[in-house]
């Protein structure tokens, strides 16, 4: 019987601990500076072998992508000798298109934001417009923002622009 | 006739050697050109002269190119706006203070009996919101901060547009570094007369540790002004009429913001601001 309830206090007390309340930092136990160890270990401080070190670590920014001939997804890297081009799409700092879909008014109005263009942005618009307008009846409404550099399509395109962009790799 | 020109014409080419675009470089010293992170893709790198500061009359030393993602930007400013306003509103406190109804002295004794008066309203107190001389409701309560933190690409974007304004603008002169011959500030005040810099100038340097004849020569001048790259900043940038960068802070302005411009990690900067940081 003694035996029974000392386990039962025991329990109690394990599942007390399990899921108690109001836990703080307290609670936690303590580090303990265990002197002797078990595991053996030295200090190095050769470059050579900190190399390995700095290959874990992650990057601190966003690394160019390599080059290759193709890509596993349907993601290229912005193509080079762009300098001759009327317009220019800069790419963002993670290598993507900045194309996005804005949605608001509880999800009822949907806007395709294009950033960072420079350039002849009314161009760009004016081709693009060309390139939506069949895929729908009703006239596209658009915004240039010339001077922030960015074009609102009413309507969500933003797969159909990437796709446009992707093809001409601009 | 002809005999009246000639000298003239002699004298105005002397008045123009001082615009005309020639290098001119010591025989030893060689100045390395700048090699831009992150090559621009698109825009041409902008071209800024490499100037001296140790003689008054102006010396090109070389030309510089700038990155365009720092130095050409579109002058935005609505941005620039906005963190002018932030530095003057962070750490400003208004100390206008009205007194509520209870603050104000006296006011504990019921005016007149609540009932049986002829054309007198119910009221309690005479320092009530509704009596002449009585409290205000809704007035402004001292100490009120108005501290809040714009978003760190705002501020990012700031820099680079009032940056990209300053050179298009020619009011941004590099120059190999900030040694003056004398401690005299009339020789610093006879340059920037001189080179047209405008009455107010902002000398960035790389440390904050300035060379001691200029630190002397300005001390006094109280429009020019010494500033080390981490104080710089838009509001002062546009309170200046020149600014003067050392080629050393131009290479550490430039490699901080393209830094900024593709780190990775960007929670640490873009989260909530705490002002109770532990």
């Amino acid at each position: 019987m003694l035996a029974f309830k000392k386990l039962s206090c025991t329990l109690n007390k394990y599942i007390y601990t399990a899921c108690k309340r109001n836990i703080s930092f307290y609670d936690s136990p303590f580090l303990v500076d265990h002197e002797n160890t078990k595991i053996k270990f030295e200090t190095s401080t050769s470059p050579e072998e900190w190399k390995y070190v700095e290959r874990v670590l992650p990057p601190a920014v966003v690394p160019t992508p390599i080059p290759k001939n193709n890509y596993p997804s349907k993601w290229k890297p912005q193509g080079d000798n762009l300098k001759d081009r009327p317009y220019f799409i800069a790419r963002t700092k993670n290598h993507m298109l900045p194309v996005y879909l804005c949605i608001s008014q509880r999800g009822i109005r949907r806007i395709t934001k294009i950033k960072n263009i420079q350039g002849d942005i009314w161009l760009l618009e004016k081709q693009l417009r060309d390139f939506i307008q069949p895929q729908d009846i009703r006239p596209i409404r658009s915004q240039v923002n010339e001077f922030a550099g960015y074009i609102r399509f009413h309507g969500d395109y933003v797969n159909a622009i990437k796709y446009w962009l992707m093809k001409r790799n601009v | 006739m002809l005999s009246n020109i000639l000298p003239r014409l002699r004298s105005y080419s002397n008045y123009l050697k001082q615009f005309s675009t020639v290098v001119t470089t010591d025989g030893d010293t060689k100045i390395e050109p700048r090699i831009l992170q992150y090559p621009p893709k698109y825009q041409k790198p902008r071209q800024v002269w490499l100037e001296n500061l140790d003689t008054i009359d102006e010396k090109k030393l070389s030309l510089l190119d700038l990155h365009p993602n720092i130095f050409a930007v579109n002058p935005r400013i609505d941005v620039i706006h906005q963190n002018v306003r932030w530095q003057s509103l962070y750490r400003y406190v208004s100390y206008a203070h009205t007194k509520v109804r209870s603050e104000v002295r006296g006011g504990g004794r019921k005016p007149w009996p609540q009932k049986g008066l002829f054309c007198r309203a119910r009221h309690g107190s005479i320092r009530s919101p509704l009596f002449k001389g009585g409290g205000v409701i809704h007035g402004p309560r001292s100490p009120t901060p108005h501290f809040y933190m714009l978003p760190f690409h705002t501020r990012i974007l700031g820099l680079t547009s009032t940056l990209s304004i300053k050179l298009s603008q020619d009011d941004l002169h590099v120059v190999n570094d900030l040694e003056i011959p004398t401690d005299e500030p009339q020789f610093i005040e006879e340059l920037v007369k001189s080179r047209n810099w405008g009455p107010s100038v902002l000398f960035i340097n790389e440390v904050d540790i300035m060379p001691r004849n200029i630190t002397v020569a300005t001390d006094l001048i109280k429009h020019f002004n010494l500033m080390p790259v981490y104080g710089l900043n838009v509001y002062s940038m546009l309170k200046h009429d020149t600014l003067v960068l050392t080629r050393t802070a131009v290479d550490v302005i430039e490699s901080k913001l393209l830094t900024h411009l593709h780190r990775t990690n960007t929670f640490n900067v873009m989260k909530k601001y705490k002002v109770d940081q532990v």
